[in-house]
């Protein structure tokens, strides 16, 4: 198992290393890269593009979604079993959010949060202080 | 929608939709990296989110009303942010009718993006409950509604808002290259993958870093003095390290769960009872570790096996090149068959497995 470790390590190393180096390249020899591999550049950066605006979008539209419920999260999301969890700071109501499929479920997002949510400070309230 | 720009639309637009230009940095304030512009009539809440956008790191401007908002646009814009309230007033000391239907905001918002499509704006919209109340055409149906002035909901927003423009403004190399890293790590990590593929690996580099954006103990904060690709790229590296470590120590769970002492107390595991005339090609997979498969790929190419050592025992590029007498045209070009040859092992006939 050390023998296994010590590959490991070796490996991740080579491939760090690489990685790195993708990043260095010119663009002309990035591009030249990627036809090797039988990739369009423009149609596959776009592609990498949708992937990175689709877990903006889920993560976000579960904040927004609590939001509108009347839930006070921090951003404390714990990872835990492969998914991403937080709980409501007023009612104490549960919330999970799966990486890759982008589920969410939980409690939280059944029911509103109690009206006494003085984390919240409204415009009205705001204004009246 | 043009008439209803009419209040203060007077000059051509700087950028259209139709002529998109190169992407224009925003102008920093008063040496601040981050600036911000915040139209608000409220006399309590102007100066309150003034105060949660500086304490985000902006530098702010303020304006009371659509026009004054507008032409602060024009003359210092763009900003990283324009922070609109909805019901703002259109002119100065003109109240609004809180019967009618509110439209300054959102002809402000259009207003802007006609000068500038890609301006991040935030609509603040306190009097409403729910995002769905709040009326908007569907050209700005993308502009995130901000509906109470928390400090979590404020950087949610705002974090949304920086990164959703980081992507908007990468370019196809930089997203290549995001793409090639992620499926260089993915197969690096080989069985350790565990079914997960460049796309897994890229996903959870990002929802790590929303989720670093107010935590980076649970998640992974960006430096925003680092460019966003090489802050992805660095999440992709230590998320794969992770993951190679928790396969580890999966197997090692499942070794020490499958092995059971004999009545001799030698230590066996159930799967050497097993008869076979040959070695299982599972078994054999185990054996052999990744590390000899990636030296095995490059058997025939002897440029390559030395910068792999010379990576192994963890020399920098001047000293692979030194030590193996490769010039700097030699290097780069084994360094390019390396790449190619495990990014696209897999893709071309599984000669990585074999």
């Amino acid at each position: 198992m050390r023998n296994n470790k010590m590959s490991d390590e070796r490996v991740e190393r080579i491939l760090n290393y690489l990685a790195d180096s993708i990043l260095h390249e010119s663009d002309e020899s990035t591009f030249a890269e990627a036809k090797e591999m039988d990739a369009v550049a423009e149609t596959s950066a776009e592609y990498t593009r949708s992937k990175l605006r689709e877990a903006s979008q889920a993560l976000h539209g579960i904040n927004m979604r609590l939001a509108n419920l009347g839930h006070t999260l921090d951003s404390n999301w714990q990872y835990k079993g492969g998914e991403y969890q937080n709980t409501c700071l007023n009612c104490g109501s549960t919330v999970s959010f799966k990486r890759g499929s982008h589920q969410s479920q939980g409690d939280a997002l059944q029911a509103r949060c109690s009206p006494s949510n003085e984390y919240t400070t409204s415009r009205r309230d705001a204004s009246r202080k | 929608m043009a008439f209803l720009l009419s209040f203060i639309d007077n000059t051509p637009p700087r950028q259209t939709t139709e002529t998109a230009e190169p992407y224009l940095p925003p102008r920093a304030i008063a040496g601040s990296p981050k600036s911000a512009l915040l139209v608000e009539d409220d006399g309590v809440l102007s100066p309150f989110l003034k105060r949660r956008l500086k304490g985000e790191g902006y530098s702010v401007r303020t304006a009371s009303n659509a026009e004054e908002g507008l032409r602060l646009y024009r003359d210092i814009g763009p900003f990283n942010v324009v922070v609109i309230n909805y019901c703002v007033p259109r002119y100065k000391d003109h109240g609004i009718d809180p019967l009618a239907p509110q439209t300054n905001g959102i002809e402000l918002a259009i207003a802007i993006r006609d000068i500038d499509p890609t301006q991040s704006i935030i609509l603040a919209a306190f009097a409403f409950r729910t995002a769905a109340e709040v009326l908007r055409p569907p050209e700005v149906m993308d502009i995130p509604v901000l509906l109470d002035c928390s400090a979590f909901q404020l950087r949610s927003v705002l974090e949304k808002v920086e990164i959703d423009l980081a992507i908007k403004t990468l370019s196809t190399a930089d997203l290549t290259r995001l793409r090639n890293v992620a499926i260089l790590l993915i197969r690096g990590l080989g069985r350790a993958a565990r079914g997960r593929d460049w796309e897994d690996l890229l996903d959870e580099a990002q929802c790590r870093t929303l989720i670093g954006a107010g935590n980076s103990q649970n998640g992974r904060h960006w430096n925003r003095n680092v460019p966003f690709v090489q802050h992805l790229a660095g999440a992709m590296k230590s998320i794969a390290s992770l993951w190679r470590r928790q396969f580890r120590e999966y197997e090692a769970y499942l070794v020490s769960e499958l092995t059971v002492c004999d009545e001799e107390g030698q230590e066996r595991s159930p799967i050497d009872s097993i008869p076979s005339d040959c070695t299982p090609a599972d078994r054999r997979l185990i054996d052999k570790s990744e590390e000899e498969r990636v030296f095995a790929l490059f058997r025939d190419d002897e440029y390559a096996r030395c910068i792999l050592r010379g990576i192994v025992d963890g020399l920098q590029k001047h000293e692979i090149k030194l030590a193996y007498g490769l010039d700097e045209k030699k290097y780069a070009a084994t360094m390019r068959r390396l790449r190619v040859r495990l990014m696209g092992r897999e893709s071309k006939g599984q000669e990585y497995e074999k």
